[in-house]
């Protein structure tokens, strides 16, 4: 890969046509990406590739109206961003409206998140060996007809500059991995995934976090837990006390809390495709979202969330901000142009999937923040219920109101002790409801930051890499069965 | 874009630098345009010229592939060297399967240049459309060009060209209406009809009322069955998820559990679609027939996927790192009834519009799903539309959906789908609606 120093001379070059061009605004996103996947199938080396991905964005402001084009091609940076230029000037013809930016400040800048081993320098042989011999374990267990071990690792180093003078430099390295057993007996299909499912967990950071998540020490329990699934009952319909496991509560936030506050939704942005959302301007500061004890932040400062960064595609540093505040909406995620709808700076959660896509409102890292009971407590202080771990399906209404999570298995929890297990687990709320009825968040020793690197949103489709700092936390009354 | 010539020769020049024993070099442009609008403006407008380069090779039982959008020679130059790093620091697992050369059917190739001044103008219209109903519009129109050929050491040498236009448009005012169509290029789709549709929607949905959920018959729209395939195709058509023992497929393969007005087919060929002529091997696309008279057949293969039942690819590759072969043109055959009559023949039932996130991943082999209604959800009472409803979650196998069709109308559309589907509406008894929203 070049030099990131040859990334922004050629960024300030493409930068220098544009402002020639008589733009309102102009910045420019130079993006270098490398992917490695592996992934070991039922004991074949199934995925061993390697991507890299390099390009340019042109965004411009003219005559109030958004324009944007991007390419591969360097050598074709005038047309490139001549046809930004054109596209702008159409969007122009229909706008009654210009686009206003919030101001922000002119920021010159480097950032790198922190790892220890770089993992694009770890053998691929050690790659192998481990995902090798969690796979053997899982297909010894009795039982096991499928299994997948994969590990993923992203590198990005990108620029960003805008003709008010921002100039940044950031570099990102991701590390993940999973492992996934599945028990299929005719038309029942049973699986089981560590630490979690779609392949696992990740977070900035190296190799150092694979060894840490110890899929090999895991193999064995969760296939045996796979094959016991099989012969479990499913999990009765009735209204219960629910626990969720961090995995699922993490996907919870994403869904009912992450993507209603993005202001672009809320907006009418997204509306044709991904929907609006519940939490309508009207509601900011006065609706009561969830019960006093739910706090949740948009935080990209954390150090090993999927979803920090030094600065957004926008140039705007990266923030902390409440959402939920004692239970009360208070916040949202915003942008240049939608701040400026509520008369304030930026938030900063504009990005962008690579070079080829423009910046929109992403999540950060969007953490519940913890409450104050061991996680043990939590447990034994509930006298019936259903503890549920790891998601397997998911689905919300356009307006992130009514969902539907099933999950890979359910535990009873009698008289304060996890009892057997159910199979086919679902569960099913209305946000706000599901979020009041939440009495206890267990405590900082069980929350840790999980990363979702799939959350899709956008026309073309993009895809962010995002996280959700969570702890185990108990809900009342909440809809469960087991189809 | 390229052309066959230079894409070709930049193929053969570059795979003669692998020396391995099996190796296929595959190169994907394509020119992709979007306008966006909402609220009555357009908010987004986009431009992206995208190329992907794919290197697959194998030694004995190894395979590896790269991919990169960067030609520069030393960045190639250094991903090749990370190639041979990944292929022989492997333990022998699967031979790279590749395809034998076939020649490549004849087809009328499309193409044309993105117009952001002509998406724009369409764009006025609806706008325009929407100010004067007092409502605000939605949605996008998007035109995509593209090129894909592939060389491999087998002697393989594939070339082909795809073009598409595809355009949505909401309405949204105390109802929502929405509808979409893809067409070959921005003119073949009938915007003024389009927009119609989905503002009369929008209007008649105005004041929904709750009904409880419970067991109902419905009419599925084609926006609404495009939903439907999509999840059955993801789950159910790939040769992978049927040699995994995870597709319906796998269990009914040859049996007739659906009636015989059911027939679900793929071709990359049919005019009636979009021409996608050659998958990511380089193999012509072949007629599947994945449902027939009721009968359960297919699914789609890839070499890999293939070889393993002694078969020949069905020209469903994609590309690394994806493993699982897909089907990319999809024709649910549509009846005999203009859907109109169909809904008079109706005593009670729900007519669907749309479906929102919809997932399978309840239980993939039954292919149950859960999801809701957006845009459009209506009673039917006696032969009529009498009233607008909330919107209602459902919790149901899509194979029972299937085995539970009364009715196929006659008028199909053509959407998009994993690729693309085109469909008609369906009549279905006994869906299972189990949630309610508050809109």
């Amino acid at each position: 890969m070049k030099g990131v120093r040859n990334l922004i001379e050629t960024g300030k070059e493409i930068l220098n046509y544009i402002s020639r061009l008589g733009v309102d605004y102009a910045d420019v996103r130079i993006v270098k990406r490398l992917r490695e996947e592996i992934e070991v199938k039922n004991g074949i080396l199934e995925t061993a590739v390697k991507n890299e991905t390099y390009g340019y964005g042109i965004r411009v402001l003219y005559n109030g109206a958004w324009g944007f084009a991007s390419s591969f091609d360097f050598s074709q940076y005038k047309n490139i961003a001549e046809k930004a230029l054109m596209i702008a000037k159409a969007s122009a013809k229909t706008n009654k409206k210009r686009v206003t930016l919030a101001p922000a400040e002119i920021i010159k800048a480097k950032w790198s998140n922190s790892y220890k081993i770089d993992p694009f320098l770890v053998p691929f042989e050690k790659k192998l060996d481990l995902l090798f011999t969690a796979d053997k374990i899982m297909r010894e267990v009795k039982g096991i007809t499928l299994t997948e071990s994969s590990l993923s690792f992203f590198k990005e180093e990108k620029v960003f500059l805008s003709s008010e003078g921002t100039e940044i430099e950031q570099s990102i390295l991701e590390s993940g991995g999973g492992i996934t057993a599945y028990a299929i007996e005719g038309s029942d299909i049973q699986r089981r995934s560590y630490p979690n499912s779609f392949g696992g967990d990740f977070r900035k950071g190296g190799w150092e976090f694979i060894e840490e998540l110890d899929l090999v020490g895991h193999a064995e329990k969760i296939a045996k837990e796979a094959v016991s699934l099989l012969s479990a009952e499913p999990l009765p319909e009735m209204v219960t006390t629910l626990i969720l496991d961090g995995t699922q509560l993490a996907l919870q936030v994403h869904e009912s809390c992450g993507h209603p506050t993005e202001l672009d939704r809320v907006l009418g942005m997204e509306a044709s495709f991904a929907g609006t959302s519940f939490l309508t301007l009207d509601k900011r500061g006065n609706f009561q979202y969830g019960s006093e004890i739910v706090n949740i932040v948009a935080d990209a400062t954390h150090p090993y969330g999927l979803g920090s960064f030094g600065y957004d595609d926008e140039g705007i540093p990266a923030q902390r901000s409440f959402l939920v505040k004692n239970g009360i909406f208070v916040g949202y995620l915003t942008s240049r142009e939608t701040a400026t709808i509520l008369g304030e700076k930026s938030n900063g959660t504009m990005r962008a999937d690579g070079w080829n896509r423009i910046p929109i409102i992403r999540m950060t890292n969007i953490n519940l923040l913890p409450g104050n009971i061991p996680f043990e407590d939590l447990i034994a202080s509930t006298e019936e219920g259903v503890y549920m771990a790891v998601n397997k399906n998911w689905s919300i209404d356009d307006k992130r109101l009514n969902f539907h999570f099933g999950c890979e298995i359910a535990y009873e929890i009698k008289d304060g002790k996890i009892g057997k297990i159910y199979k086919n687990p679902y569960y099913t709320g209305i946000t706000y409801e599901f979020w009041r009825s939440c009495d206890a968040i267990a405590d900082e020793k069980s929350w840790r930051v999980w990363g979702v690197p799939n959350c899709g949103k956008g026309e073309p489709m993009q895809v962010a890499r995002v996280g959700h700092g969570v702890s185990p936390a108990r809900f009342r009354k909440v809809k469960v069965g087991g189809k | 874009m390229w052309g066959e010539d230079r894409a070709l020769s930049f193929l053969k020049n570059l795979i003669k630098k692998l020396p391995y024993e099996r190796k296929e070099v595959c190169l994907h442009i394509n020119s992709q345009e979007l306008t966006r609008y909402a609220n009555n403006i357009i908010h987004q407008n986009v431009a992206e010229e995208n190329l992907n380069l794919y290197i697959r090779v194998g030694e004995g039982k190894k395979k590896v592939a790269i991919s990169t959008s960067n030609l520069e020679e030393k960045s190639l130059e250094n991903l090749i060297k990370d190639l041979d790093i990944l292929l022989k620091s492997q333990p022998d697992t699967e031979e790279l399967y590749l395809p034998d050369p076939e020649p490549i059917p004849s087809y009328e190739k499309k193409t044309f240049e993105p117009s952001p001044e002509k998406r724009a103008d369409i764009v006025k219209k609806f706008i325009d459309k929407a100010e004067k109903n007092n409502l605000n519009t939605f949605g996008a129109i998007s035109e995509e060009i593209g090129e894909i050929a592939v060389v491999n050491s087998k002697g393989l040498e594939s070339y082909g060209t795809y073009a598409y236009s595809h355009g949505k448009v909401m309405y949204m005012g105390d109802g929502s209406g929405y509808q979409e169509e893809i067409g070959k290029d921005v003119d073949s789709i009938d915007y003024e009809s389009l927009s119609e549709r989905a503002l009369q929607k929008c209007i008649d949905s105005k004041n929904p009322q709750e009904i409880d959920p419970g067991i109902y018959t419905v009419i599925l729209e084609p926006l609404a069955v495009g939903e439907l395939l999509e999840q059955i195709a993801y789950f159910g058509f790939s040769a992978k998820a049927v040699q995994e023992k995870r597709s319906f497929i796998s269990i009914y393969q040859g049996q007739k559990i659906f009636k015989d007005n059911i027939t679900i087919y793929d071709n990359g060929y049919d005019p009636n679609g979009i021409i996608f002529p050659i998958d990511f091997e380089g193999v012509p696309k072949k007629h599947v027939d994945l449902i027939k008279n009721g009968v359960v057949m297919g699914p789609v293969y890839d070499t890999s996927t293939a070889v393993k039942e002694g078969k020949k690819s069905t020209g469903h590759a994609l590309p690394p790192p994806s493993t699982y072969p897909l089907p990319f043109n999809l024709f649910f055959v549509a009846g005999e009834k203009p859907l109109n009559k169909i809904i008079s023949e109706t005593e009670k039932g729900i007519l669907v519009t749309r479906f929102h996130y919809v997932n399978a991943f309840l239980d993939p082999i039954r292919v149950l799903a859960t999801g809701m209604t957006r845009d459009g959800t209506f009673l039917i009472e006696n032969g009529k539309i009498t009233k607008p409803l909330k919107n209602l979650r459902f919790t149901q196998s899509f194979l029972e959906v299937l085995s539970n069709v009364e009715e196929i109308s006659k008028e199909t559309y053509l959407i998009p789908n994993i690729g693309f589907a085109r469909v008609p509406a369906i009549k279905v008894s006994e869906f299972n609606f189990t949630g309610k929203t508050e809109f």
